[in-house]
């Protein structure tokens, strides 16, 4: 059966075939050339006034007196011949008259208004095609912001795909602009001569001629139309200029994988849709190199990434290969065949202030604690999202220990319960220069009190002796991240309280180590200080939350919110201003603690959402 | 303490005698009048001539009367693309750049110099919005372009670009 999808050549018109292949594209440029000087002589002749006419004497000319420079020039001539309180400025009286005439006529921006003009016109439907017609310089601004970020969808890919790979004289055009007008290629080739007796090199140069426009490429789109060789050489065609690529669901073959390690100026990759099978280390491997990438989505279906049965994982360990993230990682979302051993034994990026979890069959909940207790106190955002089917349900009850300093936050009432917003799970912040009396190492400005390590242990539902004795999360000392606040739990109040007293007596001997090596009198701890009455705020710095819910069963009631209003009533919640909640989690506008929430909501300038 | 007045002179010698935080409007005089600031320590009192050597007095005066107005208005720092090109024009600046192409066109070219964002925004926005149902000819007609394009070219671009427009 025939390719129907297969790019259909054509010939452009007015390029002149002959024995040696193409004989001239310098004489139909010639041909405009002449020509376009014929109708400014016309122009001229008709009177009527046109800056560039002026001293347009070829095309270079032409060209230039688009620039800023001398379109100042040519406003200021203007500013001194047609002003209205300027009268009796010596110089042409002819052109002023001429001028007033065509009052509402001539209005030539410089190149970078137009530029602005159209970007305008741009939005929200995308540049029509008349814009490129209204002249050269026109045509290149637009281009410039068509192929930018090229809206792509089954129907135009391939007509896309073909306009991308097969050189035109317009390209040529293209190309002879923007080098010199956005100092894009080679500015050495740009002379019209050079190009066309040395024909591969035109053809090399007409081939990368509009690629170095792409920034961003969106194939979220393409899902049937693509195929691996079209996708893989639109990216190798982009590769130099790519800033943000969003791969297709299918047809993202290992070409593909490869060419990434040739996009050097790569800042967001988002390979959450791919549905083939990825291997993680290839895909690694092939984005080490790129330093400028800030946000890394894996694939969904990713295979070896088990370090210790894995045949990939034993050759790694047997070469000593290591894992190397790319050095200025940001944002990071974590899906697919991940294993617990991969977030425990890797180094994770140090800049990492994203990180997200969505349909990771083989994570348990200790191996989320140990890493957010590596990478936690960084963290801005967090989420984790359904389905993450190894997830108990009040596994991420903690979360809000580990990541004090989250600012917005995506959870799934699957993964937690009830206390999760209670007083135990909430580690009150402090700026450390609040609290009286306190006596501050000066080595290190900022200190850490009680961060979690015993309420780990404590920790409700979680395996209280797997996390106690790993001892990950907080021992102050252990922490060279230099932190702005202090963090004070309430735990041990809490503890004082409602436990019963072995506990009691475990809690001084675990504390007191640490509190000396902070430098403060263990016995202050047994003091029941309520931060609350002493006046000092939480600065926890949370502002928005998202409430989501897989909807199956038992999950309708897990959360009320009264949990929620408790735990913004007591101010633990200072900042937050903005709740989504989904359907699903099934809270009732009618519901009175929910009118209460709203309430309060409202005094403090915040909104809630009801999402579907 | 009163209010500090700057002293603008246009490119035809007008001086128009505006408050510091109308003046401040502009990015290019605020810079001039902090770097002057750097150079003379206290001399606050000292009048300020600035030269706007570019801007006419007619358009000057335009200029002013829009910081004038939004004096007290905060303009929110867009970096975002979207938001910029999503914001609507305000109305008072709508009306306010009902006048004929000359001065629309002069006044886009002083907020470009004195690097005023909002009101350079708003004026190429109201261009943008003049020529959005216009012909390619018409368009030629306003900014006064010549048609550099052979009717094989035109072809060839239309043909080229055509992926745009399906979606």
């Amino acid at each position: 059966m025939a390719n129907k999808r297969r790019p259909k050549k054509y010939k452009v018109p007015f390029k002149k075939y002959g024995p040696n292949g193409i004989i001239s594209t310098k004489l139909s440029a010639n041909d405009f050339k002449q020509k376009e000087q014929q109708e400014r002589e016309q122009e001229r002749d008709s009177g009527y006034y046109n800056y560039s006419s002026k001293n347009a004497k070829d095309d270079e000319d032409m060209f230039y007196t688009y620039s800023y420079g001398d379109s100042k020039k040519s406003s200021e001539e203007d500013y001194y011949g047609k002003g209205e309180t300027m009268t009796n400025k010596d110089g042409n009286t002819a052109g002023k008259q001429q001028l007033e005439i065509n009052r509402d006529l001539p209005m030539k921006l410089p190149a970078e208004l137009c530029e602005l003009v159209l970007q305008f016109l741009s939005y929200p439907d995308g540049l029509n095609l008349k814009f490129f017609l209204v002249s050269k310089l026109w045509y290149v601004l637009c281009l410039k912001i068509l192929y930018e970020k090229p809206v792509l969808n089954p129907l135009n890919f391939n007509k896309f795909v073909d306009s991308m790979t097969n050189p035109s004289i317009v390209s040529y055009v293209n190309l002879l602009y923007t080098s010199k007008f956005f100092q894009y290629g080679d500015n050495n080739s740009t002379n019209m001569n050079t190009i066309t007796t040395n024909s591969t090199s035109m053809k090399r140069q007409l081939k990368y001629s509009k690629t170095p426009l792409v920034k961003t490429l969106d194939l979220r789109n393409i899902v049937q139309a693509g195929k691996n060789s079209n996708i893989t050489k639109i990216l190798r065609r982009c590769s130099s200029s790519l800033s943000e690529l969003s791969a297709p669901q299918t047809s993202f073959g290992l070409t593909s994988l490869n060419i990434l390690k040739m996009c050097h100026h790569l800042v967001t990759l988002d390979l959450s849709l791919v549905s083939e099978t990825v291997n993680l280390l290839d895909l690694l491997n092939s984005i080490k190199e790129l330093n400028q990438l800030k946000v890394l989505k894996f694939p969904r279906s990713s295979i070896n990434c088990n370090l210790n049965s894995s045949s990939v994982f034993s050759e790694i360990k047997d070469h000593e290969i290591t894992f190397e993230w790319p050095k200025n990682l940001e944002q990071l979302k974590l899906s697919g065949g991940i294993t617990n051993e991969f977030l425990m034994d890797l180094n994770f990026p140090a800049n990492l202030t994203s990180l997200e979890f969505q349909h990771c069959p083989l994570i348990k909940d200790y191996s989320i604690y140990y890493l957010l207790g590596k990478v936690g106190f960084n963290l801005k955002h967090l989420s984790i999202i359904y389905p993450m089917p190894n997830l108990k349900d009040n596994s991420l009850d903690l979360m809000f220990k580990y990541c004090p300093f989250i600012e917005s936050l995506e959870i799934f009432v699957d993964y937690i319960s009830q206390w999760s917003f209670s007083e135990i799970n909430f580690p009150w912040i402090i700026n450390s220069r609040h609290i009286p009396n306190y006596q501050f190492n000066s080595n290190r400005e900022n200190v850490l009190i009680d961060g979690g390590k015993r309420a780990a242990g404590y920790g409700y539902g979680v395996g209280k002796n797997e996390l106690a004795k790993r001892n990950y999360l907080i021992d102050a000392e252990d922490y060279d991240i230099s932190l702005r606040n202090i963090i004070i739990s309430t735990t041990q109040n809490y503890f004082e309280e409602e436990d019963d007293e072995d506990e009691n007596q475990e809690d001084s001997d675990d504390a007191s180590p640490v509190k000396d090596a902070d430098g403060t009198d263990g016995n202050n701890k047994r003091r029941k200080i309520n931060y609350k009455e002493l006046g000092l705020e939480s600065l926890r710095p949370l502002k928005s939350i998202y409430l989501g819910s897989s909807g199956t069963l038992g999950q309708s009631n897990k959360i009320h919110p009264d949990d929620l209003l408790i735990a913004l009533a007591e101010q633990r919640l200072p900042y937050l201003k903005t709740l989504q909640i989904s359907n699903r989690v099934g809270w009732s506008v009618r519901d009175e603690s929910m009118s209460q929430l709203v309430d309060l909501f409202d005094s403090h300038g915040g909104n809630i959402y009801m999402c579907p | 303490m009163s209010e500090a007045t700057v002293t603008l002179i246009s490119s035809d010698k007008q001086k128009f005698q505006v408050s510091k935080k109308v003046a401040e409007k502009s990015v290019l005089i605020k810079n001039l009048i902090s770097d002057m600031n750097q150079d003379d320590d206290d001399d606050d009192e000292e009048e300020m001539n600035i030269p706007v050597p570019n801007v006419r007095a007619a358009v000057l005066q335009k200029v002013i009367e829009w910081a004038e107005h939004h004096k007290d208005t905060n303009f929110p720092d867009v970096d975002d693309e979207d938001t910029r090109k999503s914001t609507p024009v305000d109305e008072w600046d709508k009306k306010f750049l009902e006048v004929d192409q000359e001065m629309l066109y002069e006044i886009i070219l002083a907020a470009n110099y004195m690097n005023i964002r909002p009101l350079l925004d708003a004026g190429c926005k109201i261009v943008a919005e003049m020529i959005r149902g216009k012909s390619p000819d018409e368009i030629r007609k306003i900014f006064n372009i010549d048609n550099d394009f052979t009717p094989e070219e035109e072809a060839a671009i239309k043909r080229e670009n055509e992926w745009a427009e399906d979606r």
